[in-house]
């Protein structure tokens, strides 16, 4: 049976408005673009449940019964669309509004319950382009809880989009929201044959109308997601192929065909704009983030060289080489040579970020030992734990651990960067370093009695340029990046790093896991991205 | 007495490794291009090169690649002493034999006295 074509093109709306509304939802978790997807899905459900129920004209129990599950879903809908659009309107915090809310839910809830009895609809009334049931005593209540809802909903829609000191954005919200369910809500002009008033089923194409309005303001509007063009027009045009593929007796006329055509054409030009905006955006993206990388290398370059030059000479100052220093004397130039290191620390830092975050680094594979290492890195930092009457205590495995496979260089600064950390941040008590084959890693136990974390803390401690709530007030000099290149090194060798701690000032233990055999990388440089 | 020669462009810095190493006792001669720096070792003979990369005119490799043109400088052992760190730049170095390579903020005089130290000894 050949049906009214404005019937078939309930279909692929049904799935576009279903594809939007998923889209915003996924891309933006906000409770507006949550219950727009609820809409949308309650929308799609209507009119695939219009389509099959015109699909079984010929069957009285099957026209009742797809009737019945699209009344089911109508009044949600209603519901759905009033709160949808006072959380547009950012209306819906407001008390009175929640009340109301409620209420268009109750109602919404009790005509779905009706729409399962007979009390709604019952009954087949069949004409010359289709058919439909007949309205029954509760029918004209629904009607005026429709009509009451929706013309709230538009209402308000209005109201904020007239109202000039909104500001412009939403303005253009409400203004697309508006249109669009305004012309949607004309095809309650086929509620018309429930009265036993026959007309030709123009009005379904209010909703294939509403589903290009609202995907045009979406994608090309931005109006509750940016960036899913491309996707959601694809989308579109796999719908409108697909409806004609699986409905080959659909006859569109000229005008239908001409129309069809409008639409692909419309499509496929706005898909070729956004390739193109996108493809240029991305080499904009890139330019831009390489140029901040050169930025920051030449700055790090260039102060690195006075750096040095104040760092030399105060070391020389302080060693005496410039001729003995009283005590009065020594204690300034020694800050001097200090804060000179620290800043050239700083300087490494960010040039080791700046580096991480451009791929840029490679690593050097070499077998060595890790007790080596660990012997190293211990001397480095004695010195200030003993300044500070740390117990710094490396307790040597008793059996021989492997030799890994990496690079020296960049395990070691990664675990400098965390042993540094350790006695920075303890101010009395010990520092124990361990270390011991787990499973096919060597594992690199850094534990201290310091001021410990947070389990807040925690989540984000190894992001960039995060610091521990407390390291702030310890001490001031950090900047945040040592654990992120740490991290980093650690994970270009495939291994992991991890941290627990019982708490403030209960002490920190730091895990850092390296992959013994890392053959698989053996031989040829490994860049990070 | 042992002779090195330093190759760096940034005065100060340059007058900071000679102050270090003659009161370490190394006698020094520095240079700020490469082709001076060419004719200095050539002339004097030095026991060790110090190289900066980054230097007006043409690149301290320059002076590696150059070098290995006269006989009578090119197994002088090369300390390069930069603040430009790149691993390509380092790969380079270290192919064309230099003996070590040191980011020059991270070290003070007195370290890179002691790896000059090291390197003259072997």
């Amino acid at each position: 049976m050949i049906l009214p074509f404005p019937v078939y093109f309930l279909v692929p709306s049904a799935f576009l408005v279903a594809i939007v509304g998923f889209y915003s939802w996924v891309k933006s978790k906000k409770s507006e673009n949550l219950l727009f997807f609820l809409l949308t899905i309650c929308q799609s459900i209507w009119a695939i449940c219009t389509f099959l129920m015109w699909k079984s004209c010929d069957v009285d129990i099957n026209i009742i019964f797809w009737d019945k599950v699209l009344y089911f879903f109508t009044p949600l809908m209603v519901a759905l669309l009033y709160h949808f659009c006072l959380e547009v309107c950012q209306v819906s915090k407001i008390k009175e509004n929640k009340i109301i809310i409620g209420i268009s839910y109750a109602l919404a809830f009790l005509f779905s319950f009706l729409a399962s009895t007979n009390y709604l609809i019952d009954g087949v009334f069949r004409y010359e382009w289709g058919c439909h049931t007949y309205a029954q005593g509760g029918h004209n209540f629904f009607l005026a809880y429709l009509l009451v809802f929706v013309i709230a909903s538009l209402w308000n829609l209005y109201r904020v989009y007239r109202d000039k000191k909104v500001d412009d954005n939403l303005r253009k919200k409400t203004f697309y929201v508006f249109i669009a369910f305004l012309i949607y809500s004309f095809s309650a002009i086929e509620l018309l044959p429930a009265y036993g008033v026959p007309i030709y089923p123009f009005a379904y194409l209010c909703f294939p109308l509403f589903s290009i309005i609202i995907t045009y303001a979406i994608t090309e509007k931005n109006i509750f997601i940016s960036g899913v063009a491309t996707d959601v027009l694809i989308g579109f045009i796999l719908v409108l192929f697909s409806t004609f593929l699986f409905f080959p007796e659909i006859q569109l006329g000229l005008f239908g065909k001409i129309i069809i055509f409008i639409l692909l054409l419309i499509s496929c030009l706005l898909l070729l704009k956004h390739n193109h905006e996108d493809s240029k955006r991305k080499e904009e993206a890139e330019k831009l983030s390489k140029l901040k990388s050169e930025f920051i290398s030449i700055v790090s370059h260039q102060l690195r060289t006075p750096l040095t030059a104040i760092r030399g000479y105060a070391g020389m100052l302080k060693d005496g080489d410039y001729g003995p220093l009283s005590k009065k004397t020594f204690e300034p130039i020694n800050h001097v040579h200090e804060s000179s290191i620290s800043m050239i620390k700083m300087v490494n830092s960010l040039l080791s970020v700046t580096r991480i975050e451009r791929g840029k680094i490679s690593l050097e594979f070499e077998k060595f030992s890790i007790n080596n290492l660990l012997d190293e890195c211990i001397d480095d930092v004695s010195i200030k734990a003993k300044e500070k009457n740390l117990n710094l205590k490396y307790i040597k495995n008793k059996g021989r651990l492997p030799l890994v496979n990496g690079d020296f260089e960049k395990i070691k600064h990664a675990v400098l960067n965390i042993l540094n950390n350790a006695v920075l941040y303890t101010s009395k008590g010990e520092v124990i370093v361990k270390a011991y084959k787990l499973d096919s890693f060597i594992r690199i136990e850094i534990k201290d009695t310091g001021i410990g974390l947070e389990k807040e803390e925690i989540k984000n401690l190894f992001n960039s340029f995060s610091r521990g709530k407390r390291g702030t007030e310890v001490n001031t000099q950090g900047t945040g990046l040592g654990l992120y290149v740490a991290k980093n090194f650690i994970e270009m060798h495939k291994g992991k790093i991890s941290v627990s701690s019982e708490g403030k000032d209960r002490g920190s233990t730091f895990f850092i896991d390296i992959p013994i055999k890392s053959s698989f990388l053996k031989g040829r440089d490994f860049d990070l991205k | 007495m042992k002779k090195i020669l330093i190759i760096e462009d940034e005065k100060i810095l340059s007058e900071m490794y000679q102050f270090k190493l003659e009161k370490e006792g190394y006698k020094t001669m520095s240079a700020m291009y490469v082709d001076e720096a060419i004719d200095l070792a050539n002339k004097n003979n030095p026991d060790l090169v110090i190289l900066d990369i980054l230097l007006p005119k043409e690149s301290g490799i320059n002076y590696l690649v150059k070098s290995k043109n006269f006989d009578n400088i090119k197994n002088i052992p090369v300390l390069v002493i930069s603040n430009f760190d790149d691993n390509e730049t380092k790969k380079k170095c270290f192919d064309l034999g230099i003996r070590d390579y040191l980011i020059k903020s991270n070290y003070d005089p007195k370290e890179v006295v002691s790896r000059i130290k090291k390197i003259l000894e072997v």
